[in-house]
């Protein structure tokens, strides 16, 4: 005689996952999946291209920078140039530095 | 499929190899994910978190374990950290100060009756119960259960998705099905 299968509802609730069955997945939620993806590829693209201009611009920036350090550079040895010739003329002539 | 260091050359070819992972592991994800955060919507936004993440980090897949064991993992742990999201939301707030007396004290969340589809007609009823006592579990036992009881995976495979050692898995059952008795007598009790 068959006895009823779980008197203790600790036991039956224990005993519950016996024949589940797996959970379907939706099918269209490749579809999802794929539009993420594509959205996610998209967007990296964009701030890959953010950052190549970024890029570039601060390049161009640190080029000028260097330019005009050289400029000044270049100048004020030029103009240092200037002053020893004028101090050397004023201790030929005048037997002294150049008084300013 | 097990080693998916997948052969993936041209774009064509990529996408039909995803698709073809996809509906190979899609029920295994989907039902997983379902089990564990208790609602189908949830569960339709981390199946697609999954694949998203697993088409993102197919570079970095050395093969070391087979494709399904490594989809169990990104699943179980994308899952456990909604879990802990929607626990931190739950805290934050008013209910903050409240809980502050009891910090280390895990609050469990109010989940609505919860149904697995799967679940046979006559014990719909005890698995209600059942699943309300696995969303109060600690979170790694949780997780051995859901790929024991739910999954059917093996120690081994448990083992090999948690990254821990065979007996440890053994020790996390062993504890959550104790748990369980001990939070379903209760619920029993009190109802």
């Amino acid at each position: 005689m068959d006895e009823p299968k779980h008197h203790d509802p600790v036991e039956a609730a224990l005993q519950s996952l016996e024949g589940l069955q797996r959970a379907k997945a939706d099918e269209a939620l490749l579809q999802k999946i794929e539009a993420r993806i594509q959205a996610t590829r998209a967007a990296r693209q964009v701030q890959q291209t953010q950052v190549r201009r970024l890029t570039r611009q601060m390049l161009a920036a640190s080029v000028l920078m260097l330019l005009l350090n050289s400029a000044v550079w270049f100048n004020v040895g030029f103009k240092q140039q200037e002053m020893q010739k004028v101090e050397q003329f004023s201790r030929l002539y005048f037997t002294s530095p150049l008084n300013y | 499929m097990t080693k998916a260091k997948a052969h993936i050359h041209s774009p064509q070819e990529s996408s039909s190899t995803f698709q073809d992972y996809f509906y190979t592991h899609k029920d295994r994800v989907f039902n997983t994910a379902l089990s564990l955060l208790q609602n189908w919507e949830e569960a339709e936004e981390l199946t697609q978190d999954v694949f998203v993440a697993a088409y993102e980090a197919i570079g970095s897949f050395r093969g070391q374990s087979s494709m399904c064991t490594w989809l169990y993992r990104i699943t179980v742990n994308k899952a456990l950290d909604r879990i802990k999201a929607r626990k931190a939301q739950k805290r934050s707030g008013f209910t903050r100060s409240l809980c502050r007396q009891t910090e280390h004290e895990e609050k469990p969340l109010d989940l609505p009756d919860f149904i697995h589809p799967g679940v046979l007609l006559e014990q719909q009823e005890s698995s209600i119960a059942l699943f309300k006592a696995i969303a109060r579990l600690p979170e790694n036992q949780q997780s051995a259960f859901v790929l024991a009881k739910i999954e059917q995976l093996s120690y081994a495979e448990i083992a090999q998705v948690l990254e821990i050692s065979i007996p440890a898995v053994e020790s996390l059952l062993v504890r959550a099905r104790q748990k369980l008795r001990e939070l379903l007598k209760n619920f029993y009790e009190n109802d």
